[in-house]
């Protein structure tokens, strides 16, 4: 598991390096053969026994924020990077720039807020990062507009068993597919790991187009709404029930068939499992599944609840569910007849 | 070292009604500037300084932070909690924090995520009531930890920021107190006759009433309350500014002439100043000090501090040296002048 040193990396959708780099090193160290395309991917493969072309992905790149402005007064005016709840943006350390500048996001007194106002969140239009400084020359020596900035979040694990980080989308499908290209399985298959997910599936549709795929396997960080006061009907996924099989989301209907194949799977070998039962959202296999002439797909998930936010939570006990449950799906998707 | 000591009181929690839980901290930072120390039956902490003459000079800054109660243990290892102090419930989305049970608990404050929210209940303002920690830990194991009335704050790392800037939670008032210890340091090196007694009070924050049980301990001739104050930002732009001093109040609850004099020694000696007109209530330990007893002159000293309440609160460490600073010398001027002549009416 890598998650403590890839959840404490920058890695905002379009501005990957430090993720890659890190990524990089990993291949160099378990000997895997990779190259990087045009767009940022990281194409990794593993050489094995093959029947089909498979091509696991996991999106390396996070969301975040971007400098758009620098006021009078020194404060950092930013755009959102990806899906981000204004919500969760109050009251939190960030880090700007590749220099990794601490600057805070602040919000006016209570004691100053009216009635209406409080228990509000404001506009992202309406925040800035606050580093300290009292013009904007002095935060011109440090920032430039179009720098990333991303939220400072250690790795924490904690309770029964949980993780929480920043990017745990979707740096556990990170996580876990350096694991399975460690294993060194006698099966054939692509690692790709994606840049701009959260922006548009931008990677994965130019990483497919190079492999053609007749698998995709998307493994992901999905949202879980595993919360009280939430219907069991709404809560998508549950935290410590198992991998999450996608059924359809925004992006993509799944091939029921697959879908039932990779259940049949996880049932044969004992792994916990469960139904991600939402039509929201969208992951890779969007893009994945209409590359060229198309592929079946197949979306494995690690439920995180609070997703897109600086404490994003997740069960190291679902980690391993997905962990074991790809593995399997790869070898017997390769076995020889 | 100011700063050192203000990371170290910023980490630890003492909050309202909790002060002397970790009741170690501050005498290790007090007791080289000073020869006793007494808490008042409220959990303030009293150090005092002696000097040669009667006078007695009481600065009163608040131990106490805002902080969370646990209300309640739910199924799944969900905590609903209130709020001891004020405390705006969207600052509390997407925190870390600690729980104070039997053990140090680690938690989070999450929020229901946008797919499942619609954009009508997404605009209404949250209330602490939609809020829940989440400890990770089934329910039958929590409430071996976790008992209702256990107390939690925002996990915050302080953070150093450019310059002289720093941010932490609780800055409101440890700053104050930073400027205590700074004024104990001064008084140190250029004596006093006065008696002086820094004191760290309790639960200002739930009603300035350690302040109201000191001073009646203390029973100084006058009070200098040092606190926080609203400092300038974009939505708020006519404050004082961060960096350019502390804010000397002028305003009912204060003495106008002891108030007077103060400016006048910052003058005389350069330490930057800032002003604020403050006609009524102040919201500070002055309220309790000024009607203790038969009355306690007292004067209000602020440091400019942004995003109040929240865990991000940020200051310029200079602002507290200065007000320490001032604090010492003008203890000392008072020294050499008839303080009955400048209290009288």
């Amino acid at each position: 598991m890598f998650l403590k040193e890839l959840t404490e990396l920058s890695g905002v959708s379009g501005y990957e390096y430090e993720v890659r780099n890190y990524i990089k090193n990993k291949l160099k160290e378990i000997d895997c053969e990779y190259y990087i395309d045009k767009l940022g991917n990281v194409i990794a493969h593993n050489k094995g026994r093959k029947n089909k072309t498979i091509m696991v992905a996991a999106h390396m790149d996070e969301v975040g924020l971007i400098v758009r402005q620098i006021d009078s007064k020194g404060l950092i005016k930013f755009e959102a990077v990806g899906g981000i709840d204004q919500r969760v943006l109050n009251s939190k350390v960030v880090l700007v720039g590749d220099n990794k500048i601490p600057g805070v996001i602040g919000s006016k007194a209570v004691h100053l807020m009216s009635k209406e106002e409080r228990g509000k969140s404001l506009p992202i239009d309406k925040l800035y990062i606050d580093i300290g400084t009292d013009s904007k020359e002095e935060t011109e020596k440090l920032v430039s507009i179009g720098d990333y900035v991303s939220f400072k979040s250690d790795y924490v694990e904690f309770g029964d068993n949980m993780i929480k980080g920043k990017a745990l989308d979707d740096r556990v499908g990170c996580s876990i597919l350096l694991e399975l290209l460690s294993m060194k399985l006698d099966a054939d298959f692509y690692g790709v790991f994606t840049v701009m997910e959260e922006v548009g599936l931008r990677g994965a549709e130019t990483a497919a187009y190079q492999l053609e795929p007749d698998l995709g396997i998307v493994l992901e960080g999905t949202v879980s709404a595993d919360m009280p006061e939430v219907e069991d009907y709404d809560k998508t996924t549950i935290i410590g029930k198992g991998a999450a099989l996608s059924i359809m989301d925004n992006a993509t209907v799944y091939d029921i068939d697959v879908v039932r194949e990779v259940a049949k799977i996880a049932e044969d070998n004992n792994i916990q499992y469960q139904y991600r039962t939402s039509g929201a959202g969208g992951n890779d296999a969007g893009a994945i599944h209409k590359t060229k002439k198309g592929a079946k797909v197949v979306s494995i998930s690690i439920p995180c609840r609070y997703i897109h936010s600086s404490v994003s939570v997740a069960s190291k006990n679902d980690y391993e569910n997905v962990l074991r449950l790809t593995k399997e799906v790869i070898l017997e998707n390769q076995k020889g007849d | 070292m100011l700063k050192d000591f203000l990371f170290d009181i910023c980490s630890s929690q003492f909050v309202s009604g909790f002060e002397h839980v970790n009741s170690h901290i501050l005498p290790k930072y007090f007791k080289p500037y000073t020869d006793s120390f007494e808490k008042d039956k409220l959990g303030s902490y009293i150090f005092k300084a002696s000097g040669t003459s009667e006078t007695n000079i009481m600065l009163a800054a608040h131990i106490d932070e805002i902080g969370l109660m646990v209300t309640e243990i739910l199924e799944g290892g969900f905590l609903s909690f209130t709020s001891v102090g004020g405390i705006n419930p969207a600052s509390l989305v997407a925190q870390e924090v600690t729980v104070f049970g039997k053990e140090k608990i680690f938690g989070v404050i999450g929020i229901k995520p946008p797919h499942i929210t619609d954009a009508e209940e997404r605009k209404k303002p949250l209330k602490l009531k939609d809020l829940y920690i989440d400890t990770g830990y089934p329910r039958e194991d929590l409430v071996k930890m976790v008992k209702v009335g256990d107390i939690a704050t925002i996990k915050r790392e302080p953070l150093s920021l450019q310059g002289s800037r720093i941010s932490a939670k609780a800055l409101d008032d440890r700053a104050g107190v930073a400027v205590m210890l700074e004024t104990a340091k001064e008084l140190k090196k250029i004596s006093h006759k006065s008696n002086v007694f820094f004191t760290a009070t309790a639960q200002e924050e739930t009603g300035t009433r350690g302040a109201k049980t000191s001073s009646y301990k203390i029973n100084p001739h006058i009070g200098i309350v040092l606190e926080v104050g609203f400092g300038m930002t974009p939505d708020m732009t006519d404050l004082p500014q961060l960096g350019k001093g502390p804010i000397v109040a002028f305003g009912g609850r204060l003495n106008a002439k002891l108030t007077k004099k103060f400016v006048e020694v910052c003058k005389k000696y350069n330490y930057p100043l800032q002003y604020e007109a403050v006609p009524g209530r102040t919201g500070t330990d002055a309220e309790a000090l000024q009607i203790t007893r038969e009355g306690i002159p007292c004067i209000l000293l602020s440091i400019p501090l942004r995003y109040m309440h929240t865990s991000v609160e940020t200051i310029d460490l200079k602002d507290v040296e200065n007000a320490g600073k001032a604090i010492a010398r003008f203890i000392n001027e008072l020294d050499n002048s008839d303080l009955e002549e400048i209290l009288c009416f």
